[in-house]
């Protein structure tokens, strides 16, 4: 039993034996300006990314709500009645919208673009 | 469980804020040098793969769970950057292990530097020949300081599994150490 431990003993110190390298300041000031480099880089074409998904939204919005002020007789419900003679065509507008509420945030949340804000 | 000054620190890290990164770097740079080339990577290399390592940390930051330490969590993403660089090293068929520049005390006298640098081949050795996984336990236990259950966490594994790789790790040290090869 105590042969076992001082071998392990010896063991250990052997591996303790082994010195520490110690880095250089230049080293580590060179990571420093390496790594805040790229997180810089990293977050320039995040928020360009977000950007741009922000445009293409504000534009999506735009037309739909230009579209209905200008011609308000085009409703989506009187297009899917007028032409497919739906009795529920109000619910599968309905349908729309809300899955359209529920996705949405969803796939902002899962899309690269918006990680790394919360935590 | 993280001090709100550090959580602080790793959200000023994470939108790359040159104070943040300096403590960070200051913090850990020297326990990832020790780590890697104690696992063997080649000192040249090295640089890049700790470079490589915060870099990652920062991207995935929002994936970072409290409930573990953040060094616990750096030394994963560490471990797995030194696999992937043993990937393609393997790839374009390079040797990772230089033993001319093995670590030892840059400063102090000539002497004691290469007695210091022949002790210091001599442990590289003898941790070379242990099994990858066995390695990385030892290396994590004993010159990290990480417990065990600590380690499990980092490889995913049974604290049993660790156990018996710590146990298989020192009775395969005690061999070389009894051959004599190591000495």
């Amino acid at each position: 039993m105590n042969s076992n431990r001082d071998s392990e003993k010896e063991i250990i110190e052997f591996l303790m034996s082994y010195p520490e390298s110690v880095p250089s300041q230049a080293e580590k000031a060179r990571t420093v300006i390496k790594v805040q480099r790229e997180i810089r880089k990293n977050r320039a074409t995040r928020m360009n990314s977000m950007d741009i998904l922000f445009v293409l939204l504000l534009l999506a919005a735009a037309l739909f709500l230009s579209f209905f002020i200008a011609l308000p007789e085009f409703l989506a419900e009187q297009i899917l009645q007028h032409y497919y003679q739906l009795q529920y065509s109000h619910l599968i507008v309905l349908f729309f919208v809300l899955s359209g509420l529920i996705t949405t945030p969803l796939l902002l949340t899962l899309l690269p673009s918006n990680k790394g804000g919360n935590h | 469980m993280q001090s709100d000054e550090e959580l602080q620190y790793l959200r000023d890290f994470q939108k790359g804020e040159h104070r943040a990164v300096e403590i960070l770097v200051d913090e850990y740079y020297p326990a990832l040098l020790n780590f890697l080339l104690r696992m063997g990577c080649p000192p040249g290399d090295v640089d890049d793969i700790i470079q490589e390592t915060f870099i990652k940390a920062a991207r995935g930051l929002y994936r970072y769970q409290h409930r573990h330490r953040f060094r616990i969590w750096l030394f994963k993403i560490c471990h797995n950057s030194l696999r992937d660089y043993y990937k393609k090293a393997s790839r374009r068929r390079e040797i990772p292990q230089d033993p001319e520049t093995m670590p030892g005390a840059e400063t102090g006298h000539p002497e004691s530097i290469v007695i210091e640098k022949e002790q210091a081949l001599r442990v590289q050795a003898a941790l070379n020949r242990l099994p990858p996984k066995q390695r990385l336990a030892v290396v994590l236990r004993y010159y990290h300081g990480f417990s065990i259950k600590e380690i499990a966490q980092m490889v995913h594994c049974p604290v049993g599994t660790v156990k018996s790789r710590l146990n298989g790790a020192l009775s395969n040290l005690k061999s070389f150490l009894q051959e004599g090869d190591v000495l």
